[in-house]
This record gives C-alpha cells, structure tokens and sequence, in this order.
C-alpha cells in the first residue's frame, strides 16, 4: 500500500549494506534503528519505543522481529514477508526470541553487527540481548554501517528532501505573518505545523524550540511557551518533513523598534551561512565547514559567541529526534560527497545582552555550488 | 535569565526528592544516575530533548543533585528547573562523557559505592550504556534502578492531576475537531493538522509520540506512519490522539465511519463501550493492573469476540517526552501492580476484524480515585458515524 520507494530501489540499497557487511566481515546485522529498517525495508513504524529489530542475512534474506500491535503495519509499509512476532507478557525475554531467530538463521558461531546506537535498544535492553547472545555468536557494534549507507542520497530520496524544503518555506511563511506581538508561540507552531500537514508532510521526528524573549535562548522544544511581546524576539527553530526526510530551518523574528544589535547578528548569522554554503562542496571535510563558521563569526566581532557545533546531516528521522550524525564542528574528517544534505545553523546566543540571533537553512551536496532546500531570510525578520 | 520558569512549587519537588531519596535508602543505593527526561523533569522541572544526546543527572543519598550536560542546555537546564549544580561535557572527536559523568560522581564521593543507574532509558542506548559501564567499572558497584522514579511518578500529585484534567480537556477538544473535519477527500495528515492546532493554540504541547490516524487499510495500523491516507466514501478511519498540557498526556482511541454503518460495527462498540465500563468497574483501589485486563478480555468473549481481544489493553499516563508516551505499567494478564488513588490510566479496547474488514475502538484515560475513575477524556459510547 505504502511503498516509497520502487523494489528496486530497496534491493540495490540491500547490495550496498551486504557489501559493507562483508567489508566488515560481518555474517548477520541486526538493525534497531528504525531509519535503517525505513530505508533497507519501508517498513515505518514507531513500534521501536517497544522491542523491535530487523535481520539481514548475508544470503540477503530479511527477517522482522515485532510485537503482534505491528503486524499489518510491516506487511503493508515493507518489502519484507517474514515478520515474526514477540508476546507481551510478564517476564518476556525478546532477546531470547532474537537468538531462536539467528539461530533459524543459521547464526550460531557466526560474527553479528548489532546496532547498538539506537534509542529503542535501551542500556537495559542492550543487556538482554547481550545475555540472551552471550555464547551463541561473536558480536560486533555495528551502529554505523546502515548510517553510513544513507549519508549519500538517492535520486528519489532528494526528491523528498527537496518536498521538505518547500513544506519547510510553508512553515516560514507562517511564521512570517503570525509572529506578532501578543499571539502565543504555541500558537504560532500549531499553524505552521498544520501548514506541513495540509501539504502531505509528517510532523518531525523532534519537537521544535521555538521561545520569545528568554525563552529564546533555548535551543529546545520546553513546554510553557509564552506571548509574543511588543518588543520581542522570537528564536523559531522548526523542520519541513515529508515521508521523514527533514529539511530543517533556524532564524528569529523581532518585534517593535529595531535594535541595531539584532542588525549586526543578522549580518553576521547570514555571511556565515553563505560561507559555510561556499564550503559544502565535494572533497571538503565536515570540520571545513565548521571551521569557515567560526572564521566569519570572529571577522565580524563574534569571536566569543559562536557555538561548538553548527549543524548535522539530514535525512530520514524517527523521534526522538531529526539530528543524525555526521555533526559539524571543528576536525569532523567525514568528506562531503553529492547526495549528502546538511542543516547548517549559525547561531548567536549573547547571554550578556540578552539577544539571540540565528540563521539555518539546509543544503544539498552536489558537483558544484550546493543545493539550498529551503530559504531562510537573509535580513532581519521583523514585524 | 535568573528566575527559573517552574510548573510546581519547590515544596512540591523537595518532596519528590525526598521520596526518592527514602525509595534509594530502602534499595540500599548510595546515589542514583538518572538518563530518563521524565524522572530529571519529576525530581527538578529540567524540561528539554537534550536526552538525545547524552546526559545525566546524580541524585545522592542526602539530596544532593548535580546535572551533567552539554553546552547547549546549559540555559536551559538552568531555567527551567530547580538545579544549581550544572556541568558540561564538550563534543569533539572521540569524547567519552562517561568519565565526565565518573569524574563528577567522584567529586560528589561515589567511589566504592553503590550507585542505581537508570537503564532503561531511550538517550541511553545500549552503546551509551557500554561507554558508562565501562568508565565505572572498578570505580562503584552499579545495579539497574530504572524503576525508582518511575514507581513514584505513577500516583500523581494534586497539581499534577490539574495538568492532566487540562490535557484531558484538550484531548476532547481535538476530538471534536476530528470529528468534524473527516470527510470523504480528505488527507489523513490535513485532519491531523487542524487536530493539532487546535490543540496547540489551546496551550497544549505537541504529544511524545506522534498520532496514529488511519483510514482504508491503515485503519489497522497502531502507530504513526508517513504517507498520503485519503478518507473514502465508506470508510473507517481509526483515531489514537492525545491531548497533552506541560508534557502530561489524556491519549484517546476511537473510529469514525463514514458511509453506511454496517450493523457489525455497531455490536463490536457495544461490546468496546461495555468492556471500558467493566475496566472501570475493577480500576479501583486494591485491585491490580491484571485485574482490569482480565475484565476487558471477559467482556469481550461474553460478547463473542474473545478471538480478537489483544494481549494488552492500556498502560499508565503521566509527563512523558518523545518518542513514546506509553509508559508501564501496562495492562495485560498477570500484571501484579496494585492500583491506588492518583495513578492515571490510558484503556483502550481495540477489536480488529481483519477477515471482515471491520475495526472498532473506545479509548479514554482517567483517575483513579477512591471510588469511581474520573474520565478525563470523553470518547462517545455510540458508533461516531458520518
């Protein structure tokens, strides 16, 4: 019912992890990352909160491991035909069905990746599965090796990156008009979010951090958001979703009496961006990027205020959150390649005053110049 | 940026604190390191999704808290809770916040002790959990403590109960709107949408997890999921929202059918609506969690669909972060939890006929109380038909 993407597009994305498999001379990987089930499989499911994993084996076969709540949802949203299931119970050891499983598999004695990245495979659980393994097979962390694959994207894939952009440019414009002095910021985000949703987009893997006044200093979502003051500044930090590709965006809106500071920031912020937009060309390291920041921050008398990271690739997210690494800051050695897309954020958050101040936008990696997604204001928003 | 922003009072947190403290002291714990946001948000008010990344906070036998973080919650941590001991990790390459995490235990004199680590908890993965396992080992004894917090966050407080009323009233709010905008045509998404911004504009805040809305055959489908999802003339569309006010959750499970109501589907939402008013016959105190999941069960085969009755029908609410806000206890048979006034609880009575086409659900979250749960949320007791 609802593949994304064409068979043959999952079975070369199969290719690909089976060679890296053998690369990493792995016979088996076990997948808890629901970003790796989405983009080896379709399968797209929230059922991770809860024990869930996908097996590949080196004969290419795919095997999910779900709870019985799952079971139309991996038949109708994947490629995958044998899904088997866990039962709730007290005292239930899934672990020990993952073994039962790699062992049908032929697993036993074997080298196994496990993905032991991945929010839904907890510490405690981790343990499980370590327990329930323990004898069984030699295990390997294997966190990295589905991420890496979907660092560079496909034709189809950016077709959706750029869908999120335009979804994200929606959301601006929203915002745009509806950050004025006493409308709630809650508000504010409702709006925005039901213009991504009237659009076919998803609400995004993170909830976003939008504050006014001190409040925007936060760089996370918190509850409690206030009005919208005469004077005010307004830190909105929000993505544009479509089938959980992320195309992520960051700036303030002011309002009232323009103060020269905020001007300044702004000016700052944006030659950042352009500059970090210059460096995202292939060949270049993540930490270039970073770098490029840093230097423009300090060239315009930001030299103290600018942060340690500023920004991370984009891709196909589950909550809790959008970010995904590689994250720029200084020495990230990861080279840029096309395909890959990244959030770059210039952020000023100068405690001393009170004033925040931000520019991000999210680019795609091409041969030459890259590929801006979506467009954040290069003057100061202020209404 | 001084005055922090607090949804409770600091005697209600030093309260919570101080039961915390005593539940360490019966488990013999010296110290207690929490990864969940919702045990930080409990004992503090620390309100944030910095959990993606890692972070800790040390809870010692004698009150004492101490926050380690990153830099990019370093206002934020400080805001909006009642913390004033806030450390920072830095990211770079290779960074190991696990000795940060040991070396601000030692400062705070963990060494040799035994100290409860929260386990489970989705910022720390398993990986995490290797890197901390290994940066204390030899350093303190650790046992798993991820249920400490959360068996005292189970009984609400009263200011907590006024926070889920709220999210209660939000939650039939958004009700009322999915009822009104589902129409044949529709996108799925776009009913969200309006769902959620009424919701938002009412003060609410965007639920932990994301709603599952669906119609045709993802009327089956329990969780979220991406993807056109256009309403048809006969249809059945299946709702799971939650209304949610300073992270506190009301989540509700109901259909809309539109077209003509087949006379099955109105016999399975008498046998959900009587099987809801039986779990609330039996959700009272004394009585435990398996208790209520077996009067679900009972209801449903008296009335001939014990075939399809699920293995679960509900679990606590309370202030939770994404991705889920499903916590445990959850109902299903044997469960041994007992039931006390303060807990609120989220049933949902899911019949799926997927032979026959037909789904049918009532959900609603409510209080327990000394005598009668207290519907917070109100799902209608008829087939919603259009």
């Amino acid at each position: 019912m609802t593949l994304h993407f064409t068979r043959e597009e999952f079975a070369a994305r199969k290719t690909a992890a089976l060679r890296s498999m053998a690369e990493a001379g792995l016979d088996g990987l076990v997948m808890f990352r629901p970003d790796s089930l989405y983009w080896l499989t379709g399968y797209d499911s929230e059922g991770f909160v809860m024990f869930q994993c996908g097996y590949l084996g080196t004969d290419g076969r795919l095997v999910l491991l779900i709870r019985s709540a799952d079971r139309v949802q991996a038949r109708l949203t994947s490629v995958v035909d044998d899904a088997r299931e866990w039962v709730d119970r007290e005292g239930a050891n899934p672990g020990e069905d993952l073994r039962d499983l790699l062992d049908g598999m032929g697993c036993r004695g074997k080298r196994v990746g496990i993905e032991y990245h991945a929010y839904g495979l907890t510490a405690q659980r981790g343990k499980m599965v370590d327990a329930a393994l323990d004898g069984f097979c030699d295990l390997a962390d294997a966190s990295d090796l589905i991420r890496l694959l979907h660092l560079v994207k496909s034709p189809a894939e950016l077709e959706y990156v750029r869908k999120a952009g335009i979804h994200c440019d929606a959301a601006r414009d929203v915002a745009n008009r509806l950050c004025v002095p006493g409308e709630s910021v809650g508000a504010v985000y409702g709006e925005m979010q039901k213009a991504i949703l009237a659009g076919d987009g998803d609400p995004s893997a993170s909830r976003w951090p939008m504050g006014a006044g001190e409040e925007a200093m936060f760089v996370r979502y918190h509850t409690g958001m206030g009005v919208i003051g005469e004077q005010d500044q307004v830190m909105l930090e929000f993505a544009g979703t479509h089938r959980h590709y992320h195309a992520a965006m960051q700036y303030v809106v002011v309002t009232g009496k323009v103060d020269p500071r905020h001007e300044r920031m702004t000016a700052a912020c944006t030659a950042a961006l352009d500059a970090c937009e210059g460096m995202l060309r292939p060949g270049n390291a993540v930490g270039e990027v970073f770098d490029i920041h840093a230097k423009v921050m300090t060239e315009q008398g930001f030299g103290d205020a600018y942060l340690h990271a500023c920004g991370y690739t984009q891709g196909a997210m589950y909550p809790p959150t959008w970010m995904d690494w590689p994250m720029i800051y200084s020495g990230n050695p990861q080279i840029l390649a096309p395909g890959m897309v990244f959030f770059m954020h210039m952020n000023l958050l100068d405690r001393e005053t009170g004033l925040a101040m931000s520019a991000g936008e999210t680019a795609i990696v091409t041969e030459g110049a890259c590929e801006p997604v979506n467009h954040v204001p290069r003057e100061l928003a202020a209404n | 940026m001084e005055t922090p922003i607090l949804h409770f009072t600091r005697e209600e947190f030093a309260a919570r604190q101080k039961a915390a403290c005593a539940a360490m002291a019966e488990q013999g714990l010296d110290g207690l390191v929490m990864f969940r946001q919702e045990s930080m948000h409990y004992l503090t008010g620390y309100d944030t999704s910095g959990y993606t990344m890692f972070q800790g906070l040390y809870l010692r036998a004698d009150g004492r808290l101490a926050l380690l973080t990153r830099t990019a919650d370093k206002d934020q941590s400080r805001v909006t809770s009642i913390l004033d001991d806030i450390r920072l990790w830095y990211d770079r390459d290779g960074a190991n916040p696990g000795e940060d995490l040991r070396d601000m235990l030692e400062s705070l004199g963990a060494r040799g002790k035994r100290i409860g680590i929260e386990y489970h908890a989705y910022g720390l993965t398993a990986q995490r959990g290797k890197m901390i396992d290994a940066a204390f080992d030899g350093f303190c004894e650790t046992v798993d403590a991820s249920d400490l917090v959360r068996l005292l966050r189970l009984v609400k407080s009263p200011a907590e109960l006024i926070y889920v009323r709220k999210a209660g009233e939000l939650c039939d709010k958004v009700i009322e709107v999915s009822i009104a905008e589902t129409k044949p045509g529709v996108n799925c998404k776009a009913v969200y949408g309006r769902m959620f911004a009424a919701m938002m504009e009412a003060g609410g805040d965007p639920s932990a997890s994301r709603w599952p809305i669906g119609a045709g055959p993802a009327r089956y489908f329990g969780r979220y999921f991406t993807g056109d999802n256009i309403v048809g003339e006969e249809d059945n569309v299946t709702f799971e929202p939650a209304g949610n006010y300073r992270h506190y959750h009301a989540a509700s499970m109901y259909n809309i059918v539109l077209g003509k109501v087949d006379p099955r589907l109105t016999d399975m939402n008498k046998a959900c609506a009587d099987a809801i008013d039986a779990c609330h016959e039996v959700m009272r105190p004394g009585h435990t969690v398996g208790e209520v999941y077996d009067a679900h069960k009972r209801t449903f085969e008296k009335a001939g669909y014990g075939h399809a009755a699920l293995t679960a029908c509900g679990y606590t609410m309370g202030a939770m972060y994404p991705p889920t806000w499903m916590d445990w206890p959850m109902f299903w048979t044997g469960n041994p939890q007992v039931i006390a006034p303060g807990m609120v609880y989220f049933l949902h009575m899911i019949l799926f006929d997927r032979g026959a086409g037909l789904a049918m659900c009532i959900g609603e979250s409510a209080i327990v109380t000394e005598g009668a749960p207290e519907r917070i949320n109100h799902v209608p007791r008829e087939v919603i038909a259009k």
